[in-house]
């Protein structure tokens, strides 16, 4: 019998991560412990999850419908990015009906090199149906269409949370709370144990710490937040707007939405951001809270893992750490069962928990400074993106976001060289008129919503 | 602001040469720019009988290939796999083969199911569960075919084809599509004050511009080392062998679908069926072994009488340490060197294309894109290395001094992390975009004797006799499979006989 696991932290990312642990390590004897610590910081109130998660509550058997009538859920095709007058979508899908499509994309480059108001949007089915307010589950007979419409979903944080605490009790797994913690290490540097208040000892095989906040110090970042009531089933997507001092999102709810920002400048500058903030959205109750950010190279050390800190210094409102935290977990349990401590298993673990971590830092950098990414360099040049050695992001979230945010290739692709232009456009065309027949006949994000519930009810 | 490349030379006629000659004539049409090859009858080509793997493929489709008019040109054979033969130990062997092992259930690699059932000895070989491998066994080809669910429906293969045919093939076709040959042999490389590459004069005294060169040169790398001296990453200390002999030799057999890599005292030798004869070579390692000795082994051990004096080839294993330096991109042997125990060498010509062509160059040759070209490029090298390496490196052979040289060395840090992972769970943790795939590595580590402590712990849900009656069916299956499969002999006549060459 194995030492248990024992997880601790807070909220969401306690739970997700416990119950991804205990789904996939009880049945082999392993015994979960959830230890629930204080906040270290607010809880965000919506949380937007990426295409993932659809794969993790298939893993877990917990049905997408509940989540969507619990928390308040609705649909995410991407997100519509406002920058000044305009705006793109970039979708979470790829371009075009067939992922493998050699070269799809730098055929929509080369008809907006010759069309200035050509728009690349009409060759994306997630584009088009986001545009009119449309979703559907592609049918589990087509890959194609599930691929081609991957999608993520917008929950109301505290819902989603007891959900899957409510899971994890289901499965058995032991829920402890306490107000303080110590970590008590053997003379191998190995965590020992976890005493918790009333000097209550518990026997640690793995730490998994899903603790978001630096334990030393950090950069200080400013998190804006807001609520609205306005119901927005139209719009199957998050939406980003441009502000001088970064973004502001907002994930529609079932009744309402969630607004946020981040800001890691000087606090001189917070009530300037703030009345911004207000005059760009009508909303007055903006809240504010602080919490640190620190960078984590090496989560695996020995048995003790850094979910939350290192999850935590990639989350903000443009990415949410909850995918790096899933990433994290499954990463690690791919990697664990039956296994000793294997130092090669953890090095690399941690190499390539920071390929994981530059890709999504080169992406996040990429809104701010385009050409100062080797992925924008490379699309500004040649229309191509870079090979990534992770699903960190999505190929068509890069290509939606490069295109969206103005960069066009000097060069057109040369593979295209031996296609006419008409063939091009023809074979454009085709594809754009199935991507309309298709979205024509979807029912729109409202009707999907009200037939998940109707299949909750039955 | 665009400046296009005006022209582009290749130097060198050999398989490299002609593979990127064909492809920018095919794709660029010779509109875009004007291609030339430089090529001199006068220098060999190091190419003896070439295996692919199923990647060559993506090329094939690239320049529109009639792979039966591609088959009977050049002599060709199909390809399932490698059978490597006293590697892990004396008397050992087993297949490397392409597609799929057996059948993934609930997620999980067939191969976590099989380690389970073979340590409670109740699963055959692994060959029984792999359309290739039983394939290979029984000489036995055909191309994929639409049978639903059936294994049928997805064969992986490659080819075997005389290098030398298919240089002249690409060249036919390239010129068809615009591309100048140019006999002569290069005299001398004239460059500009900041070091690209102007022009080359040839022996007759002709000079010819260009605004990119590609070196095709092969190990000598006229431009891009010999030139512009960009050094070389010399590996010599993990891949060892550094000499090869080359010899045809009369078949005696039908042609087998598969390539035979026999481990021998100080290397390993080659075994290549084309359908007019068969390729044979001995790669070994000067340190440990004389060449005389070399040519001796090599004779002894072909299937037919030899058809041509043996041929020593001399190498370095390494690369390049640009691919891509200034105004010079090399390919091939130019680029870099490592043996073909896995028939990676034309796979690298073709990556190196494909990613000439995401990274096309105008006159400005942006150093961005050629560091990201370079990078891309590094890796694959630096990937496949390491999977020839475990080759070497994870043997129990103690019979000569070269293996207990290779057996105890010390290897790159990723490859030994991969091993040690490997060993305690069974599992294979690699990037994207690496070349061989966890099937690949699982193959390869477990022919060579790695054997995992531990198989997927989920494996464990099913129940035993559950478990050995799925086995039991996939194994079934196969073996329908590979008796609806006609032989490689009769498919090839069927299909892309070869005329006689005298």
């Amino acid at each position: 019998m194995q030492q248990p696991l024992v997880l601790i932290g807070h909220g969401l990312w306690l739970q997700m991560a416990t119950a991804i642990v205990a789904k996939h390590l009880q049945p082999f004897g392993f015994r979960c412990v959830a230890v629930e610590l204080p906040a270290q910081s607010k809880e965000p109130a919506a949380v937007a999850c990426g295409p993932e998660l659809a794969t993790l509550c298939q893993m877990l058997g917990l049905p997408l419908q509940l989540l969507l009538a619990k928390a308040k859920g609705t649909f995410s095709l991407g997100s519509q990015y406002q920058h000044n007058n305009a705006s793109c979508f970039v979708p979470f899908a790829h371009y075009g009906l067939n992922a493998a499509a050699a070269e799809f994309d730098q055929a929509i480059l080369q008809l907006l090199q010759q069309d200035q108001s050509a728009n690349a949007e009409q060759f994306c089915i997630a584009a088009v149906a986001a545009q009119q307010g449309k979703f559907a589950l592609a049918p589990a007979n087509r890959a194609d269409l599930a691929e081609a419409l991957s999608f993520g979903l917008h929950l109301s944080t505290a819902e989603f949370t007891a959900c899957l605490k409510h899971f994890n009790q289901q499965l058995g797994v032991s829920l402890l709370s306490s107000q303080k913690l110590q970590l008590q290490y053997d003379a191998q540097g190995l965590i020992r144990s976890l005493r918790l208040e009333q000097d209550e000892d518990i026997p640690v095989g793995y730490c998994l710490d899903c603790r978001a906040q630096a334990e030393q110090s950090g950069q200080t970042l400013h998190l804006f937040s807001a609520q609205d009531k306005a119901e927005l089933l139209q719009q199957p997507f998050s939406t980003a707007i441009r502000m001088s001092w970064g973004y502001i999102v907002r994930l529609p709810l079932q009744g309402g939405s969630y607004w946020s920002s981040q800001y890691s400048g000087s606090a001189a500058d917070l009530a300037q951001i703030q009345q911004e903030l207000q005059q760009k959205t009508g909303l007055t109750d903006w809240q504010l809270d602080s919490r640190l950010q620190q960078t984590e190279a090496q989560p695996w050390q020995g048995n003790h893992l850094r979910f939350g800190q290192a999850a935590a210094s990639l989350d903000c409102p443009l990415y949410n750490g909850l995918s790096a935290l899933q990433y994290l977990v499954i990463r690690w349990l791919d990697l664990l069962p039956n296994q000793n401590h294997c130092p090669a298993t953890a090095l690399m673990y941690n190499q390539h928990w920071q390929q994981f971590q530059s890709e999504v830092l080169d992406f996040l950098l990429l809104h701010q400074q385009p050409l100062a990414t080797k992925t924008g360099q490379a699309f500004a040049r040649l229309g191509r993106v870079l090979n990534t050695e992770t699903d960190a992001i999505k190929t068509g979230q890069w290509f939606g976001l490069l295109l969206g945010l103005g960069l066009r290739p000097e060069r057109p692709g040369q593979l295209l060289a031996n296609r006419t232009d008409s063939e091009i456009q023809r074979g454009l065309r085709q594809v754009q008129q199935q991507i309309a027949r298709l979205v024509a006949t979807m029912p729109t994000q409202a009707d999907t919503l009200n037939r998940c519930q109707q299949q909750l009810s039955h | 602001m665009i400046e296009k490349i005006r022209k582009i030379i290749v130097l060198g006629g050999g398989s490299a040469g002609w593979m990127t000659a064909a492809a920018l004539g095919k794709v660029l049409k010779n509109q875009y720019c004007q291609i030339q090859v430089i090529e001199s009858e006068q220098i060999g080509t190091v190419g003896v009988g070439e295996a692919t793997i199923p990647q060559i493929m993506l090329y094939n489709d690239l320049i529109g290939l009639d792979e039966n008019d591609f088959m009977r040109r050049t002599q060709a054979t199909f390809k399932l796999g490698i059978q490597f033969v006293d590697w892990q130990k004396p008397g050992s062997s087993y297949f490397h083969a392409f597609g799929d092992v057996g059948k993934n259930m609930e997620g999980l690699q067939f191969y976590h199911y099989w380690l389970k059932m073979r340590s409670l000895g109740k699963a055959a070989p692994l060959d029984e569960y792999t359309l290739s491998s039983l394939a290979c066994l029984e000489h036995r080809f055909m191309r994929s075919m639409d049978a639903g669910n059936s294994p049928l429906s997805n064969i992986a293969y490659a080819f075997h084809f005389d290098a030398g045919l298919f240089a002249k093939y690409l060249r036919e076709l390239a010129e068809q599509w615009g591309v100048q040959r140019t006999e002569g042999e290069v005299v001398e490389v004239k460059q500009l004050d900041n070091g690209f590459i102007h022009s080359l004069r040839l022996a007759d005294g002709t000079e010819h511009e260009a605004d990119f060169f590609i070196d095709c040169s092969g190990f000598r790398g006229l431009l891009i080392e010999q030139t512009l001296k960009t050094g070389y990453e010399d590996w010599t200390h993990w891949l060892p062998c550094d000499r090869a002999i080359a010899v045809p030799s009369a078949s005696t057999s039908e042609p087998w679908p598969f390539t035979r890599a026999t481990a021998q005292p100080a290397g390993w030798q080659w075994r290549i069926p084309l359908q007019h004869r068969v390729g044979n070579g001995h790669v070994f390692c000067s340190r440990f072994m004389s060449e005389d000795e070399a040519t001796a082994i090599l004779l002894k051990n072909l299937d037919g009488e030899a058809l041509a004096e043996p041929r020593p080839i001399r190498f370095v294993t390494g690369k390049r340490k640009q691919f891509w330096n200034k105004n010079c991109l090399a390919v091939g042997l130019a680029g870099g060197f490592m043996e073909p125990l896995e028939s990676t060498s034309l796979h690298l010509v073709q990556a190196t294309i494909s990613k000439l062509f995401s990274f096309f160059p105008d006159r400005n040759f942006a150093q961005s894109d050629i560091d990201e070209f370079n990078r891309q490029m590094h890796f694959d090298y630096d990937k496949i290395r390491d999977f020839l390496i475990l080759h070497y490196h994870a043997t129990e052979r103690n019979d000569s001094e070269f293996w207990n040289y290779c057996r105890t060395m010390s290897v790159p840090e990723e490859l030994n992390q991969k091993i040690q992972q490997f060993k305690a769970s069974g599992r294979i943790f690699r990037f994207n975009n690496e070349m061989f795939s966890d099937l690949s590595w699982f193959e390869v580590m477990l022919g060579q004797g790695i054997t995992p402590k531990a198989y997927h712990p989920m494996v464990d849900l099913f129940p035993e006799a559950e478990l050995e009656k799925r086995l039991e069916g996939i194994r079934s299956v196969i073996r329908k499979s590979v008796d609806y499969m006609p032989s490689h002999q009769s498919f090839i006549d069927q299909h892309c006989k070869a005329g006689k060459i005298y």
